[in-house]
């Protein structure tokens, strides 16, 4: 409003539509005011004020204004769609890694069982004496374990198996009782081995025979 | 929100639409001291958008006490610029230039005035040139406008002009000069 007051003031000095007084007074402001001096200068150098170029200039200011709004706002989208891209690829990173992580180990796992399957120890069965019994092979353990890895047909759940029995005076095993189910079939299997088997040495056998993988 | 909240708020947020009412006011004004250097409505209008380009980065850095006088010299420094930039375009004498632009925008030393201060001014205004303090004279004593003044001592509108922005800026200081000698 002020500010359409003196441009309707500068219009007027101007165009010497101005009293005398009112020029005095408008040029003394002028001269505390040298924004306004230029101005006015400017506009005499013009002839005239001149609005309708100036409200269009307006108009301009509210057009850049409302463009910066708009590109704000495009700013705004943009980053929202990066910030979804963004986790989008961490997300994807992270199942990556998660695969890698499952698939790494497993893999290394498969080279370890490949290096064991060497060792004749996972592939054979192995029979020993535990504690209580007193019978031993008579052909010693290494002997007795390959003679049950040749005859044991591999069908079998169990990994270990415990086996009590008694050796009589002609060093045969008798009363065979493997610790397992009756009904399942390593049960006579195991006693078939044993009685086919070398003879022992000693009154009562108590073995374990560790089946391999 | 007045104009000085309104800066601080601008410098805070960066909210163009602030910014805008603070520039709006001022645009005439502006076109007005762009014409005075460019001469020529377009190269006008462009420097008034111009400024309002620079000022949305500038007005966020610095604080800015009087927007008024901050803005007026930013403009015409921007002006300068530009016209250095298009050497040979230039219209402007710069000698007639630098005259007003050292002059204060606000002169809040005035108010106090003694007896000697008068006689002081008298003294002054001896020691003027005899058209500027003839001038003076007239403008200020006589309270009479520039085209009578012209009128009345036959010299030239602007010459008139020039003579009493001198002689206001030579009277100062020697008014301040007596000052600082006491």
């Amino acid at each position: 409003m002020e500010n359409n007051y003196q441009l309707s003031r500068i219009h007027n000095y101007i165009h010497g539509l101005m009293s005398r007084e009112e020029m005095h007074a408008l040029e003394r402001e002028a001269l505390d005011d040298p924004f306004l001096q230029d101005a006015i200068d400017g506009y005499k150098m013009q002839q005239g004020v001149d609005v309708k170029s100036l409200s269009l200039l307006q108009q301009r200011l509210e057009r850049r204004i409302a463009e910066h709004a708009q590109r704000k706002n495009r700013f705004y989208f943009s980053w929202q769609r990066l910030a979804i891209g963004m986790v989008g690829a961490v997300m994807f990173i992270a199942v990556c890694t998660l695969l890698l992580i499952r698939h790494l180990p497993n893999g290394q796992n498969t080279n370890v069982t490949e290096v064991e399957l060497m060792d004749d120890a996972l592939t054979q069965t192995v029979v020993h004496s535990l504690p209580i019994g007193d019978a031993q092979p008579v052909d010693g353990w290494e002997a007795f374990s390959a003679f049950v890895s040749t005859h044991y047909s591999g069908v079998n759940t169990e990994k270990r198996l415990k086996v009590r029995f008694k050796v009589g005076q002609d060093g045969l095993p008798y009363d065979i009782q493997p610790q397992v189910a009756t009904n399942q079939p390593i049960y006579e299997e195991i006693i078939q081995v044993l009685q086919k088997g070398p003879k022992w040495e000693g009154k009562e056998g108590y073995i374990e025979i560790v089946f391999p993988e | 929100m007045d104009e000085k909240e309104q800066l601080v708020y601008y410098k805070q947020t960066g909210d163009l639409q602030v910014l805008g009412q603070l520039y709006a006011p001022y645009m005439s004004l502006l076109y007005g001291v762009c014409f005075k250097y460019f001469q020529e409505q377009a190269a006008s209008q462009d420097a008034v958008m111009q400024i309002f380009e620079q000022l949305v980065h500038k007005l966020r850095i610095h604080d800015v006490d009087s927007f008024k006088s901050w803005l007026y010299v930013f403009a015409r420094n921007y002006c300068l610029m530009e016209l250095r930039k298009q050497k040979g375009k230039m219209h402007v004498d710069i000698e007639d230039n630098m005259s007003e632009s050292e002059q204060k925008l606000v002169t809040d030393d005035e108010g106090k005035w003694t007896e000697d201060d008068f006689d002081k001014v008298h003294e002054c205004l001896e020691s003027l040139s005899h058209d500027q303090a003839a001038c003076v004279r007239l403008f200020y004593l006589e309270q009479k406008c520039y085209k009578d003044i012209a009128e009345e001592t036959g010299y030239d509108l602007n010459k008139v002009k020039s003579y009493i922005q001198n002689g206001k800026r030579n009277l100062k200081i020697c008014m301040e000069s007596g000052k600082n000698g006491k």
